[in-house]
């Protein structure tokens, strides 16, 4: 059985096999020695190349994670298939095309651009507000403001989208300066 | 004998106006010296654990701070309703607000902090630094005055030079702060200074001053009863920290030798006696390079790394607190103690994603196991399954030891974060794991632009354990899996709700 296992971004390929009562345990390729053992809920006691490791993992649909060595990840699980396209993170910029993205939840202050506006690479785009600090949204490019998706008083979760540039400003004849 | 000490006769009852890690640390000295507490909560905070810990609870208003924690009058009312005789307010929200301390005195009811009169001369930021000037304190080079409008702030900047730093005239921790380079920058800096400082304070007024480099951060924990007795119970450096809000805390400061620490507490005892201040305070230096020191502010509350002091001092500030409160005494042998005593050293455990910036990182928290152990202290009201929202500052916990040296308190704070376990929210703690292995930190020789040159270096989870996480995640899935064919041939649908959310948190195909 291969799973696609994601820890925030990263991406590992882990092949499970069992044979004759035994896995065999293969990560992108590589044999890995381990044992799992269940300490209570949610907590594992690994034992991995000598070494042995707290792991907790919770299995919340949506908010699934995963701690070990004191660090803690998002974590998310499918079965692989072969010849399936392992997708990586969601690109941002296609062709000129940028999408901005909350940096964290929050709520938006206040926006600063309007749809058709030039902006130059740097400038403000928006503030946005999370546990009292207000927090400058610029933009990473120079570019034309195509889309603008919320608005003061927006509560925002982390990754969506506020406001989308295009290289150049299109406009109704299609193309643009 | 009875079960109270004798000052505590005063106070049967004591509201606590906060919330979080602080209002749990209060009711616990109030249980010690057998007083009931009142907590007060906001719709975000109904079953937060101050409220369960507390012996009566009263709802405040809605989950912002201007409708819950920072509105005095409700406060008061609760304080008188409930028969309290005493209102702590912690830090932050209300705690700096002299309206509440006159409040309190119309109402008969004594508040746990400096009078309203003491709490104005100081808590103006600009008013705090006149008082230092006139008493011989070297001040930061700035303005002493509040900006009415951008124009007066132009005109100040320039006189003193960039870079300059705005600050909220009623602020602290970090907020309506900003760094301003140039004519330029200004006009924004002022903008967002004075929303942040409305926000947190409101008080929109900022004032101007002139930008150290790198400073060291350097305060002295001081306590002062009515009776004229002002006593420094040691510094404490808080130069680590990220958008000027402090992270790690310790004391003895490895740059202050006994001669620089003599002047501290010198300059301390001066500022506290000018300001009539009494009960305890802080008072916040920076050092330049040169080893100058100049008065920054004081902080007229109890602040959040206070429990640095109590772990090298073996005192209890908010028992302090309360017995100054009511009009007694401080014991003679605080003045006489030796200092430093022992070296402590505080983590502060934020909701934050140290390896990017810091942002917020807001969630549930699925697990959490605190380290425990010798020398080992943790102040926090966290538990498995709470939320972290946006509501307020996310501090989940302070880590707190101590040790007979520096290095011994540096090597129990590096074995409790091993043990430090947070399932669901980004922490500071791979932050402090780095700090607590950084050669520049271990020699002691770090300034206020540590934490930026952490943000450039923000190493991910090694190669190697992330492997190995991975496969344990294989093993698990592997498992649930067969367990689910298993339980499909046997026919028993299988009903646990923790079965369907895994299979749901898979997503299998």
């Amino acid at each position: 059985m291969k799973y696609l296992v994601r820890l925030d971004e990263r991406s590992f390929l882990v092949s499970v096999v069992e044979a004759d009562g035994r896995l065999t345990v293969e990560v992108d390729g590589k044999s890995v020695e381990i044992e799992v053992e269940e300490a209570g809920l949610g907590r594992y006691a690994l034992f991995a190349d000598g070494r042995s490791h707290d792991l907790a993992v919770s299995w919340v649909p949506g908010s699934a994670a995963l701690a070990i060595g004191g660090d803690t990840f998002a974590l998310s699980v499918e079965e692989w298939r072969a010849g399936r396209a392992m997708t990586g993170a969601a690109s941002t910029a296609v062709e000129g095309r940028q999408v901005i993205r909350a940096p964290m939840p929050g709520k938006v202050v206040r926006v600063d651009v309007a749809e058709g506006e030039r902006v130059e690479k740097g400038q403000r785009l928006a503030v946005l507000e999370a546990m009292k600090m207000e927090n400058d949204v610029m933009a990473p490019n120079a570019g034309c403001v195509q889309e603008v998706r919320v608005a003061a008083g927006d509560v925002v979760e982390h990754g969506r989208t506020l406001i989308v540039l295009e290289k150049d400003c299109i406009t109704a004849d299609g193309e643009g300066g | 004998m009875g079960r109270q000490p004798e000052f505590m006769t005063t106070f049967k009852k004591i509201l606590v106006a906060n919330r979080g890690e602080i209002a749990a640390r209060i009711i616990r000295t109030c249980r010690d010296l057998g007083v009931k507490v009142v907590a007060v909560y906001s719709d975000a905070d109904r079953t937060s654990l101050h409220v369960r810990m507390a012996d009566e609870a009263y709802h405040l208003g809605g989950a912002t701070p201007q409708d819950s924690y920072l509105d005095v009058d409700r406060i008061v009312e609760l304080a008188a309703r409930s028969g309290a005789e005493a209102i702590h307010p912690g830090y932050g929200f209300v705690s700096e607000n002299p309206s509440l301390a006159e409040a309190c005195t119309r109402a008969g009811i004594i508040f746990v902090g400096p009078t309203a009169d003491a709490m104005r001369k100081v808590g103006e930021k600009t008013g705090a630094r006149v008082i230092a000037e006139s008493v011989g304190v070297a001040i930061v080079p700035g303005a002493v005055a509040s900006a009415g409008s951008l124009g007066e702030l132009k005109t100040s900047a320039r006189e003193i030079g960039y870079p300059v730093l705005l600050k909220a005239s009623a602020g602290g921790g970090g907020k309506g702060m900003r760094r301003v380079d140039s004519d330029a920058e200004l006009a924004d800096a002022f903008r967002a200074a004075s929303s942040e400082a409305g926000t947190a304070f409101g008080d929109r007024s900022v004032y101007v001053e002139k930008l150290l480099e790198s400073p060291r951060h350097v305060e002295v924990q001081f306590l002062a009863d009515n009776h004229g007795t002002v006593v420094c119970l040691g510094e404490r450096d808080c130069s680590i920290q990220r958008r000027h809000q402090k992270l790690i805390e310790e004391t003895p400061s490895p740059a202050v030798d006994p001669e620089l620490r003599s002047a501290l507490f010198d300059a301390t005892e001066r500022v506290a006696r000018a300001a009539g201040y009494t009960n305890a305070g802080t008072i916040e230096f920076l050092l330049d390079r040169q080893g100058n020191h100049y008065f920054l502010e004081v902080n007229a509350r109890l602040q959040v790394e206070h429990p640095v002091t109590e772990e090298a001092t073996g005192l209890d500030l908010v028992r302090e607190q309360l017995k100054v409160a009511t009009g007694a005494r401080l014991d003679s042998s605080l003045k006489n103690m030796q200092l430093p005593r022992r070296a402590a050293i505080e983590c502060r455990i934020y909701a934050e994603d140290s390896r990017n910036r810091f942002i917020p990182s807001p969630g549930v928290v699925r697990a959490l196991e605190e380290p425990r152990g010798h020398g080992v202290r943790v102040e926090s009201a966290s538990y498995p399954g709470m939320m972290v929202g946006l509501d307020y500052d996310p501090l989940l916990a302070k880590l707190v030891t101590w040790g007979t040296s520096r290095e011994e308190a540096i090597a129990r704070m590096r074995r409790a974060l091993q043990e430090y376990l947070i399932l669901g929210v980004k922490t500071t703690i791979p932050f402090h794991r780095f700090v607590m292995e950084d050669a520049e930190f271990l020699r002691g020789s770090y300034d206020t632009g540590f934490a930026s040159r952490w943000l450039a270096s923000a190493e991910a989870l090694s190669d190697e354990l992330a492997v190995t996480a991975a496969a344990a995640v294989g093993v698990l899935a592997w498992r649930e899996r067969s367990a689910r064919i298993a339980r499909r041939r046997e026919g028993a649908g299988g009903s646990g709700w923790g079965q369907a959310a895994r299979q749901a948190a898979l997503r299998w195909r």
